[in-house]
């Protein structure tokens, strides 16, 4: 029993990280149709960034902060250098740019912070661990999972209450009609695209501590991402929060109870979830 | 298009690469042979992506799948080459993957297909990963002997030998899936590509041609995998993995998506930048990370259709 | 259109350039007494960066010493990165071996990438020195190659002998193996379950994290079996540092004592495992404490030069380039002909005195090895293994006994 609790609770710590992550990739796909492939790399890079405040200043507050806005400014960027004018229709040429973004960031934080995995040490006030019963849960992973829940209720609430949470809702990328309903499309777009970059950059400084930043973990924790969504559905936070929760305790369960198969399992849901509902769980294009 | 020029350029090309071994010292050879290679897995990716429209980020599958068949074969069960099985084996089992993933995703199409596509891939990647006691797992499998043509008067661990018979294979399969594109079919895939619905209303199976062209894709790209185990000696997740199958759509888009030969071009030019920018630092990530953002917003036709274009205009 | 006239000729550009660069790169004209060649063949990047650079520091300071030259001839590095990957090993060592023309390879670090490369390298004129790769294949009866030769303890030459100290010498008698999914992960486990189990424990249980595992929560928990004793674990670089802390956190360490393989505890590593670390029992045949004068001199080089203490790894890259120059010297510089060079490395080894001691190798040029059993402390405020026990020195040949019949 105590095994099935650590594991639960495990499980929902990576996967409230996973939705922070996957929120971001759900939303750029559902209103812009943007496959986002650098989305990994802003959860890396913004780690990154998160770490060396963390190291300057040892307030982790600030990290999450900076590595927050630094990914936030960058999103807005390359919305707008790179993938408003030309490539808003065009899916292969936001995917290969992505990729192209991939490979440049992935580069760049080798060359700044090495190829030696790293870990961003825990807010003071966190670094103890509570005992429910016999099972021990280290409190940052407690806080993890707040911090994931404030943020969903912000989400829904920006989604369910807001006129531009509306827009993303409706799906609607036509500009003629949107500027119809007095709404500036283009400023709806760059900010879900600059909201979930946000949030990845966010999640990698969130993750440091216990997940860590590595070489390779950009197209990892991507894979993840993309899983969760194609299960939950694109353009869905609902599917996005149920995907994340599913993955995050088959990956926390499969890791322990069959190590060989747990990649497989992870992807194994996938095809089943897509068998049945061919548009994800929550999906509706 | 069968007109003189063309010809005589295909024949110069042909000559060339023949007679590269003699004045090229034998590691740029061994690099042509690599070039080859990624050439046909370019190529059997733009059936599906120039002339169906079909986007894929999981073509690694079909070449990781044939390159783990024919190294298990080799390895596992016979302890020694046995050609004409393992490449049967090998262009088969992709064929195989191709026809079991083709059925359950192709309902879907464009983002989501591409997406599904990737994930499959990886699913693949996840299983060859984990399996140790079949595909070595995160190591590979290493002591792939390359087939024995002795009887054939070829020694294949010879580098020259070697670049022949890649070459022999990236003639026939160039030439078959030339035939392939300008048949009949290869026009319906056009179509297709075109406008699925205007296919529909004129009564094709428009998802049987799909899943046609889907196997046959999947097919060449075991023939490359076949080819580029038996190069490496070893096979590892790796030739699975996402970073694959970006890689050799980055090479179809390069060099001209829905040209055929573009892309064995392009595999050309990225192999060779790959090789020479490695060799000069240590950042080769950024410059191909750089020219893959670079050719897509200044050249997204490819090189192919520069050269093309440039020469009608005399 | 003129745009499409200039990127035309752009194109044209970049394609005769990239065709120029192709053909003046050319093997160098040779000169007389051209530089002796050495390939350094490491993972710069990936998670074993630190491995990388200790035996790359190791042999460089080594070269220095004699003043970058042997038997007359200069010594010249190449750099090779690996990337922690045997297809991009076997890229790189071709480049080495075919465009650079080496005729020593130092490296690799991974054992997957040894494999990989090991029939390509059989095949080559090049003497390989192994510095690090130690998964026992590379150096068996079956697959030894007279060029090859290996200056780390083997996966068996280590745990072997560590399962039967482990019985002896403490009370656990049910162990759980862990370590990470790959060649050397499970060849280490496989022959300290064989030792243990021979001498009469049982290891109950093993568990097999990925390579790179951010985090270690439910394997930890998997770990954690009733009727456990203690746990011996493989894991290196940075998979030590995360595996080692988690293992300390999640509340282990305290019930469950943990053994395991030098690699868990590199010198490198330390500062960043913390004090997590600290009574960890491991098994290996180098600590920059040893007491001797060979090694004390070693270690204030080292120190001179790099500004801190040497790891294994830099004693396995500093005996390599012992090895090198040894030989070089001792032909006067002519190490074109392979076959006689390993000859030669044969002869002059005993005679090369390392920082752990006087060098060996067996009939299939694997090094008969020194080994301890260390312990981790902090002593003046510094995380350091201390020489717990010896365990005298081994041979492949004593330890292989389990698998090859």
């Amino acid at each position: 029993m105590a095994f099935v609790l650590t594991q639960t609770i495990n499980g929902i710590v990576f996967g409230m990280l996973l939705f922070l992550l996957a929120a971001g990739l759900t939303l750029m796909l559902g209103t812009m149709r943007i496959v986002n492939l650098a989305h990994g790399s802003f959860y890396l890079l913004g780690g990154y960034i998160g770490y060396t405040v963390a190291q300057r200043t040892h307030n982790f507050l600030l990290a999450c902060l900076a590595g927050l806005l630094s990914i936030a400014i960058l999103g807005v960027l390359t919305y707008k250098t790179v993938l408003e004018k030309r490539f808003a229709k065009e899916t292969l040429a936001q995917v290969l740019l992505t990729f192209g973004m991939l490979l440049i960031i992935s580069d760049v934080c080798r060359w700044i912070w090495g190829g030696n995995p790293l870990a961003i040490p825990k807010p003071e006030m966190l670094q103890g661990t509570i005992y429910l019963g016999s099972i021990v849960v280290p409190l940052y992973r407690l806080a993890v999972i707040i911090i994931g829940v404030v943020i969903l209720l912000f989400l829904w609430w920006f989604q369910e209450k807001t006129k531009y949470g509306a827009i993303v809702r409706a799906g609607v990328d036509d500009a003629e009609m949107a500027q119809g309903i007095g709404i500036n499309i283009s400023l709806v777009k760059t900010l879900v695209f600059s909201m979930g970059a946000l949030l990845a950059g966010l999640a990698g400084v969130i993750g440091g501590p216990f997940v860590g930043l590595s070489v390779g973990l950009d197209i990892e924790i991507l894979l993840l991402a993309i899983v969760v969504v194609i299960i939950g559905g694109m353009g869905s936070l609902r599917g996005a929060l149920v995907g994340a929760l599913l993955i995050g305790l088959i990956d926390s369960f499969g890791k322990s109870l069959l190590p060989e198969l747990s990649i497989f399992t992870l992807f194994a849901a996938m095809v089943v979830v897509l068998a049945l509902k061919p548009s994800g769980l929550f999906g509706t294009r | 298009m069968k007109d003189r020029k063309s010809i005589l350029r295909i024949a110069t090309v042909l000559v060339l690469l023949c007679l590269a071994p003699l004045f090229l010292p034998s590691y740029y050879t061994g690099l042509l042979t690599l070039i080859l290679i990624y050439a046909i897995f370019a190529m059997s990716l733009d059936i599906l992506q120039g002339y169906t429209g079909l986007a894929s980020l999981g073509h690694a599958a079909f070449l990781g799948t044939a390159a783990y068949i024919v190294a298990i074969i080799n390895v596992k069960v016979f302890h020694g080459p046995h050609f004409a099985i393992e490449l049967l084996a090998g262009v088969l089992s992709a064929g195989i993957v191709a026809a079991i993933v083709g059925l359950i995703v192709l309902r879907n199409t464009g983002t989501y297909l591409l997406m599904i596509l990737l994930a499959s891939s990886m699913m693949l990647w996840g299983i060859a990963f984990k399996w140790r006691s079949l595909t070595g797992g995160d190591d590979g499998l290493p002591g792939i002997a390359r087939p024995n043509l002795a009887f054939m008067h070829w020694n294949l661990h010879n580098t020259t030998d070697f670049y022949f018979f890649v070459l022999l294979f990236f003639v026939i399969a160039a030439l078959l899936m030339y035939l392939v594109v300008r048949s009949s079919f290869g026009h319906t895939l056009l179509g297709i590509r075109e406008s699925e619905t205007r296919m529909t209303a004129l009564g094709y199976n428009v998802w049987l041609q799909k899943y046609i062209a889907f196997i046959v894709s999947g097919i060449f790209a075991g023939l490359a995998g076949v080819m580029l185990v038996y190069y490496n000696g070893f096979v590892s997740p790796s030739e699975l993995h996402l970073v694959t199958s970006a890689e050799v759509l980055m090479m179809v888009i390069l060099g001209g998506v829905g040209t055929l030969f573009g892309p064995a071009i392009g595999a050309g030019i990225i192999i060779l930048i790959k090789n020479f920018v490695s060799a000069y630092t240590e950042h080769w990530m950024i410059i191909l990370g750089a020219l893959y953002m670079a050719t897509i917003m200044l050249a997204p036709r490819g090189v192919y259709r520069l050269f093309k274009r440039s020469e009608k205009r005399g | 259109m003129n745009n499409g006239k200039s990127r035309w000729s752009f194109i044209c550009l970049a394609l005769l350039s990239i065709a120029l660069l192709v053909v003046t790169v050319s093997p160098s004209v040779a000169a007389e007494r051209a530089p002796i060649k050495v390939g350094l063949l490491l993972p710069y990047t990936g998670t074993m960066p630190l491995q990388a650079k200790g035996v790359q520091d190791g042999a460089e300071l080594y070269f220095d010493e004699i003043g970058r030259k042997a038997g007359g001839r200069p010594i010249e590095i190449i750099k090779e990165d690996t990337e922690l990957s045997p297809t991009v090993g076997l890229t790189k060592v071709r480049r080495l071996v075919e465009q650079q023309k080496v005729q020593f390879v130092i490296g690799p670090v991974s054992s997957a990438v040894g494999l990989a490369i090991h029939d390509y390298l059989r095949q080559q004129k090049v003497i390989q020195i192994n510095p690090t790769a130690f998964t026992r294949e590379l150096t068996s009866p079956q697959r030894a190659s007279q060029n090859i030769f290996r200056v780390c303890d083997t996966t068996d030459e280590n745990a072997y002998p560590m399962g039967k100290w482990m019985y002896k010498n403490t009370p656990y008698r049910n162990v759980v193996v862990t370590g990470s999914d790959f060649a050397a992960g499970h060849h280490t486990l496989e022959a300290f379950t064989a030792a243990f189990q021979a001498s009469g424990g049982k290891v109950i249980k093993e568990v097999y994290p990925k390579l790179g595992t951010m985090d270690f929560a439910p394997f930890l928990a998997a770990i954690d079996v009733k009727g456990a004793d203690a746990v011996f674990g493989f894991y290196a670089g940075t998979d030590a540092v995360r595996f080692v802390q988690q293992y300390q956190e999640f509340g282990l360490k305290k019930r469950l004592p943990l053994y395991g393989h030098a690699a868990m505890v590199d010198d490198p590593y330390l500062p960043s495992i913390g004090d997590a670390a600290i009574g960890l029992i491991t098994s290996g045949h180098y600590t920059f404490m040893i007491d001797s004068p060979k090694n004390k001199a070693f270690v204030k080089a080292y120190n001179t030069k790099y500004g801190e203490n040497p790891s294994r790894y830099s004693e396995f890259g500093y005996t390599a380039a012992q090895v090198i120059v040894a030989a070089a010297e001792s032909l006067k510089g002519e190490v074109e002909d392979v076959q006689r060079v390993a000859v030669e490395i044969m002869k002059v080894s005993p005679k090369i005195e390392t920082p752990s001691g006087p060098l060996a190798f067996d009939q299939y040029h694997q090094r008969v090895i020194n080994m301890y059993v260390l312990k981790t402390e902090k002593r003046d405020g510094k995380l350091v293994n201390v020489v717990l026990d010896k365990m005298g020195k081994v041979a492949q040949a004593d330890v292989w006994g389990w698998w090859n019949k």
